[in-house]
């Protein structure tokens, strides 16, 4: 386990997260063992492929999976231990403490309210505005997410609005409760180039306004650097390696994230044959003893198939979940 | 949405001429009606002057065509029995009908759609598993096999119900019961899935994610979208209550709409089929208008533009 | 020598209702409005642009899937029309196309094997190979295992249904690939294996390519030429390098610029990233004038009133841009 600061410092402390499914009978483990920290104000990127875990991380966060699944470990917000918790005391936190936005931000609102109304509900919920109050405080929101004509659009239906404007809405919902952490699942992976630019540049500027953490999930590595400080790679259901951003980009180290960036297409250079990751993600329930990536690792070794590695501390803010030797 | 209910209101004509058209049309084509009254010994003088004093004996269009004139002036025929004003025959029985139709309906709504919200929030449970054998049950059993079932134990075994006519409020009670049912066995699955389809929608999530509790995101985010397709069924279902109670009028021997429509079929008097018909025809209609309407007004994707934005 | 493909002033519209009011008449979605490219043999055009761009369309107004408002499609030599007779299905076996979503674009009900000799038992059935035979080889070719061979399309990964498509696609060896989107529903190491096999098949099978994508990183890496859309018309054109790298037009920057690099400063710090005021817009209301001027920070006047005529500015770069008019022409322009 990475030596965590438990001072008041830390916002969110995750130990050893663990998620299991189970459906008829089968127990099939997604997550295995996360532990990662946030401290407050921090941009951290949580960033890989499909069904490594990083949305489903949040999601047990929250308690967010339903009712069919084990959420065993530790997850500590401010001091408060949120496992376990009834679902009653976490709808205390939702919203509140912990917001989270979505991926595709059309269908994530209800269709059949108007949008405004929809902003408002969350102020009556945690902030106890209704009616003029709560009205103005909807518009000022409206205009901090840079929501043009604000006082038209605030009582637009959901499909009345583009993708872009839908997510700009979710933020402003998400704002609302003032919350102390903003979890951004994919946010903008629906949406179009120059208003997934347009989309993240807010994003960054309500951070700082507000001083609230930041947690990035995305797909693309791309979008991750824009926007966080710290990024973490996550690799069937375990964080692989986590980096200052600028780091990860010039010196990872883990096989996986260097087969990550090293597959992306890069606009500027000179086209090349695209390194590729030979094999395939395993299945999600799929019980192995060693290191999950060792099937496709080009620099696997024997003991890398007797026993996982942890995430270790290699450098400052540097951790790295691999028996590799570090290139000297 | 102006322009889709005019749409929608013409359609409705269209239908209920499609349907006087084709019975009209299938009555005189399936048998004889003087042969049917004077029974099939007549002379043939009499059946023929019966034939030419009804009109039967005319072109089959020319029929259709004098029988439209003579609706439109509010002449929807006669009896061929006792010479009774077809519609006053059909406008009497209503009551009967209704006096079925209505508290079926409100019992198929007051146990149905509670039962089917139940089983999606406890979708795979017991309680789940439960009330769906019970709505397939209710669902498959016909009617009339229900009926009779009811009668053969309360009425004839138990002795405490009785088992046919119309003097007081416990006649009503088994043919309200087999009506119910039936319908409350259809909307409670219908309610089901409806609901079950918007539990999984996204926005369910995020609801949940602002921090409302489970009761407040299921009352406030997933019920007034599930409700519509519900208002659909439930509509349509009260224009199928005054119609298909026919064969429950039948068995319990229920002087309303459908009973009279059926001895009306079997003796060929016309008017009086006719007559029944466009009644049930424009009932159904008018409650699909009805139904349209409200789904226009309560679902904002239709009242807005299309292609506006994507 | 002649293009392959050749598409000339083609026009794409469609009515759609009109607002709220009643009767308020119907609106024209513009959705392909006067577009002219053609297509070498053996080189692959990339068409890039946002949602509402018409890229999608262009797709199949390419095939003949949907006929033309206006214009014409040549494919090799020879109109291509929307109407299914014989001819146009013949001519299947010529064009293909490859989709975004790979799962909806295979029936669920055939194996693998079944859906890639499905076209050679409908064009091909006595050829000199069995169907069966010519399909296995195929799907090995594009790197299909055979135990893969008797799957249904949800046993399958993303990546694995991609191929299928493409085997199925190919398998038939048209002169012409359509590729509408093909890599944007898969993660990041299995592009890199479509990428890759995209580029090794169409040297061995000397194939013509339409890339329609909206990511430029990937139309970079495949396309020798690429066109930029913008409201059913193409606003830049050139090689892949040219326009990439020099790009003229305002919207084709801000395209470039919104690309995350990873290991670039952070958004925040490079001021040279250019965001765009107000979002991609309606393709049933299209500006007066040069269609982008409502978000370019450089408009003039004249953006506002005049459409602007296609401009060579580079050996193998145009530009409709009224900036590049004048810089290229002074105060005259031409094409």
């Amino acid at each position: 386990m990475i030596s965590t600061a438990t001072d008041s410092r830390t916002l969110l402390n995750i130990s050893d997260l663990r998620v299991a499914f189970d459906h008829r009978g089968y127990t099939s483990e997604v997550l295995h063992g996360v532990d990662l920290h946030i401290a407050p104000g921090e941009s951290i990127g949580l960033v890989g492929e499909s069904g490594c875990g990083k949305s489903v991380t949040w999601l047990g966060v929250l308690g967010l999976l339903g009712k069919h699944t084990q959420v065993t470990g530790s997850v500590k917000f401010q001091g408060q231990e949120l496992l376990g918790l009834s679902d009653t005391e976490l709808s205390q936190i939702r919203g509140r403490k912990i917001a989270m936005i979505f991926q595709d931000p059309s269908s994530s609102l209800n269709p059949a309210q108007r949008v405004g109304a929809q902003i408002a509900e969350s102020l009556a919920l945690h902030r106890d505005l209704r009616g003029a109050q709560a009205n103005a405080e909807v518009l000022a929101l409206l205009d901090q997410v840079e929501i043009p004509d604000a006082k038209r659009r605030m009582n637009a239906y959901p499909h009345e609005l583009s993708g872009g404007m839908n997510q700009r809405v979710m933020i402003a919902m998400a704002l609302a409760g003032q919350p102390d952490l903003l979890i951004a699942d994919e946010p903008t992976t629906a949406l179009d180039a120059t208003v997934q630019a347009q989309i993240l540049l807010l994003l960054d500027t309500v951070r700082r306004d507000t001083g609230m953490a930041l947690v990035t999930i995305s797909h693309d590595l791309g979008v991750i650097s824009e926007i966080s400080d710290r990024v973490l790679v996550m690799y069937a259901g375990a964080i692989v390696e986590s980096a200052p951003s600028q780091t990860l980009f010039t010196g990872a180290q883990h096989p996986y994230s260097l087969g990550l960036l090293a597959a992306m297409p890069v606009l500027n250079a000179e086209v090349h044959r695209l390194t590729t990751i030979r094999g395939s993600i395993p299945q999600a329930g799929q019980l192995i003893q060693g290191c999950r990536f060792e099937a496709r690792c080009d620099f696997a070794q024997d003991n890398c198939r007797l026993s996982s590695p942890a995430l270790k501390t290699i450098a400052v803010g540097h951790a790295l979940a691999c028996t590799r030797k570090l290139a000297a | 949405m102006t322009r889709y209910m005019l749409s929608r209101s013409l359609r409705a004509l269209l239908t209920i001429f499609l349907v006087v058209g084709f019975a009209f049309t299938i009555l005189r084509l399936s048998g004889d009606p003087a042969m049917m009254i004077l029974s099939a010994d007549a002379p043939p003088e009499a059946i023929a002057a019966f034939r030419e004093s009804w009109g039967l004996d005319a072109p089959l269009w020319q029929q259709f065509w004098g029988y439209l004139l003579n609706i439109i002036r509010g002449n929807f025929g006669v009896s061929m029995r006792d010479g009774s004003p077809a519609m006053r025959l059909v406008l009497e029985s209503i009551p009967a009908t209704l006096a079925l139709a209505l508290p079926a309906f409100a019992l198929n709504l007051l146990i149905g759609i509670p039962a089917g919200i139940f089983a999606a929030l406890h979708r795979n449970s017991w309680i789940d598993r439960l009330v769906m054998s019970f709505s397939v049950a209710g669902h498959t059993l016909p009617s009339f096999v229900l009926g009779l079932l009811l009668v053969l134990i309360f009425a004839v075994s138990l002795g405490w119900l009785p088992s046919g006519g119309y003097r007081g409020v416990e006649h009503a009670i088994l043919p309200v019961l087999t009506l119910t049912v039936g319908g409350a066995a259809v909307l409670a699955r219908y309610t089901r899935s409806s609901m079950l389809e918007v539990l999984g929608q996204p926005y369910i999530r995020a609801a949940s994610a602002k921090g409302l509790r489970w009761s407040q995101v299921v009352i406030r985010h997933a019920l007034p979208n599930a409700a519509l397709p519900i208002v659909t069924i439930a509509g349509l279902m009260f224009g199928g209550l005054i119609a298909g109670a026919v064969v429950v009028e039948s068995v319990f021997s229920w002087p309303g709409v459908g009973r009279l429509t059926v001895s009306a079929v079997g003796n060929r008097d016309l008017a009086v089929v006719q007559a029944a018909l466009l009644l049930i025809t424009v009932s159904m209609v008018a409650t699909n208008l009805v139904v349209d309407a409200i789904y226009c007004l309560f679902d904002p994707r239709l009242r807005a533009s299309s292609g506006a934005h994507h | 020598m002649t293009a392959l493909l050749s598409v000339k002033n083609l026009q794409r519209h469609f009515s759609v209702e009109g607002n709220k009011e009643w009767l308020s008449g119907k609106k024209i979605l513009r959705a392909v409005d006067g577009v002219t490219l053609s297509v070498q043999r053996g080189q692959t055009l990339g068409i890039v642009g946002e949602s509402g761009c018409g890229k999608s369309t262009m797709a199949k107004l390419v095939l003949g899937l949907i006929p033309a408002t206006a214009g014409t499609v040549e494919f090799d030599g020879k109109p291509v029309t929307a109407q299914r007779n014989h001819a146009w299905r013949a001519a299947r076996r010529h064009m293909q196309m490859v989709y975004q979503d790979p799962l909806s674009a295979l029936d669920r009900r055939l194996t693998a094997l079944e859906q890639v000799t499905e076209p050679l038992q409908i064009h091909d059935k006595h050829g000199e190979i069995q169907p069966a035979i010519a399909a296995q080889s195929m799907m090995r070719a594009v790197g299909l295992t055979d135990n893969l061979f008797q799957r249904y399309p949800h046993e399958l990964s993303g990546g694995q249904r991609q191929r299928v498509v493409l085997a199925r696609a190919l398998v038939l060896k048209p002169s012409l690939l359509v590729c509408d989107e093909p890599i944007s529903a898969l993660d990041v190491s299995v592009q890199a294996q479509v990428i890759n096999l995209l580029t090794d098949l169409r040297q061995q099978l000397s194939l013509t390519m339409l890339f329609i994508s909206h990511d430029l990183r990937v139309v970079r890496h495949i396309c020798d030429e690429v066109a930029v859309m913008y409201l059913g018309r193409i606003i830049e054109q050139g090689s892949a390098k040219n326009v990439l790298s020099h790009p003229a037009h305002p919207y084709t920057r801000a395209l470039i610029s919104a690309v995350s690099t990873p290991g670039a400063k952070h958004s925040t710090a490079n001021s040279a990233r250019i965001i765009l005021k107000g979002e991609p817009p309606n393709p049933v209301d299209v500006p007066t004038g040069c269609s982008f001027h409502p978000r370019c920070a450089l408009a003039t006047a004249q953006c506002k009133t005049n459409t602007p005529v296609t401009t060579r500015i580079g050996e193998a770069h145009t530009v409709s841009c009224h900036l590049h008019t004048m810089i290229h022409h002074g105060s005259g322009s031409k094409t």
